[in-house]
């Protein structure tokens, strides 16, 4: 588990930061933090991901980061300090974010 | 021989253990393609060498049965299961997003159809598969004269009638998971035998197969009731458009599956009819995905 860790951008998974997954063996970088991934398109995803959330909530950073879902969805639930939002997101399979949707509270 | 159903690499027909060795590798490599593959048709926990060649060969198991039933269980466990593809439930009570989506994108992908069909006639010298290659050409895509227009045109009626011009339609080029599913099948139509293609472009038409129900679906591809006269929820080019699918579909895929079965054991070819036709459902699976977020792009008033 990622508790305990000082970690900037905690996630809810013991295996692929987005998808789970604990097959693969890829490590990657989000918001300065070494992360791991099943493949190189979900280190993209969470990249991706990151910075749209921060693109439309206007946040400098993120605190914490919760996905659940599988690829026909992922419910996004992101925290920074007191404030949170939720979004659904779709990726295509190139890692790009495909679909965002801000859900309401 | 059968094939990876990630990089088509070949291996020794009935022995799952070089194929369990090889997605082994390819995972200690975090080869997108093998992982997303192991997460999508295995489970997405790591498990053993000797558990994954148990485990495929459990996937693989034809249960003595024709290729066509393990396919057919196959696709109603991707799209119509325990959790539905988005695509089919969005489309049980279709929003105009929905509809013009699938207008969009699917113009390309009956372009490429044509395509794939064709090569399965240049590959093959069986005259019952050419007879049906021609005839399934013509209906998706020539038409048979005014009065039963090609599916390709019922679509571009369906987009008219529901407000966006014909030349904005064929103008618009298609989203990158549209396009990459049309190379994925381009590819598969080029390199793999015609059993295979018949199988990975043929198979994908169980989406409107009305009797997947008795073979453990829980929803149709759509509401039937939305093509009832009384019914006003589409207009009469969607009812027109869906209604031919609805039709001819289940028709058309149980006729393509038995040449499927009927070829793939005269060439002793299940395991790669079978590896060819998890790639394709994979393909579209994102390429449905791809419909919906070209409907949610829409510039529309909702
Ligand atoms: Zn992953
Ligand atoms: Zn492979």
């Amino acid at each position: 588990m990622l508790a305990g860790k000082n970690w900037i951008l905690k996630t809810n998974f013991q295996g692929c930061a987005v998808c789970g997954s604990t097959w693969g063996n890829y490590w990657g970088e989000i918001e300065g933090e070494r992360m791991f991934f099943c493949c190189k398109i979900c280190h993209l995803e969470l990249h991706n991901l990151v910075l749209k959330i921060k693109q439309s909530t206007g946040w400098e950073k993120i605190d914490e980061l919760n996905i659940e879902g599988s690829y026909a969805g992922r419910n996004c639930l992101a925290r920074a300090g007191e404030k949170s939002a939720s979004f659904l997101v779709t990726f295509d399979s190139l890692g790009e974010v495909q679909t965002f949707n801000k859900l309401p509270k | 021989m059968t094939k990876c159903s990630a990089c088509s690499s070949k291996f020794p027909r009935g022995d799952y253990a070089p194929l369990a060795t090889h997605y082994y590798i390819q995972s200690e490599q975090s080869d997108p393609a093998h992982v997303m593959w192991l997460n999508r048709f295995v489970t997405n926990q790591k498990m053993s060498q000797q558990d994954l060649e148990r485990a495929l060969h459990r996937l693989f198991d034809l249960k003595d049965k024709p290729v066509s039933d393990w396919m057919r269980k196959k696709f109603v466990e991707r799209f119509f299961g325990v959790r539905p593809h988005p695509f089919v439930l969005a489309l049980q009570h279709p929003s105009k997003r929905t509809l013009l989506g699938y207008v969009i994108e699917h113009q390309h992908f009956l372009r490429q159809w044509v395509r794939s069909c064709s090569y399965i006639m240049a590959k093959t010298d069986k005259t019952d598969a050419t007879l049906y290659e021609l005839d399934n050409i013509n209906t998706e895509f020539g038409g048979f004269g005014p009065d039963k227009l090609s599916h390709y045109e019922l679509l571009l009626r369906m987009g008219e009638s529901l407000g966006m011009d014909r030349q904005e339609i064929l103008s618009t080029t298609p989203l990158p998971d549209t396009e990459k599913a049309i190379d994925g099948w381009d590819d598969i139509a080029k390199k793999s035998h015609w059993v295979e293609t018949m199988a990975a472009m043929h198979g994908l038409e169980l989406i409107a197969d009305r009797t997947l129900v008795d073979s453990g679906a829980t929803l149709h591809y759509f509401e039937p009731s939305i093509l009832d006269k009384s019914n006003n929820e589409v207009t009469e080019a969607t009812k027109n458009f869906l209604r031919e699918g609805y039709e001819a579909d289940a028709g058309h895929s149980k006729e393509a599956l038995d040449l499927v079965d009927k070829y793939s054991a005269e060439y002793s070819l299940a395991e790669d009819v079978q590896a060819t036709f998890l790639s394709s459902i994979d393909l579209f699976y994102s390429y449905l995905m791809a419909r919906l977020a070209r409907g949610e792009k829409l510039d529309l008033e909702d």
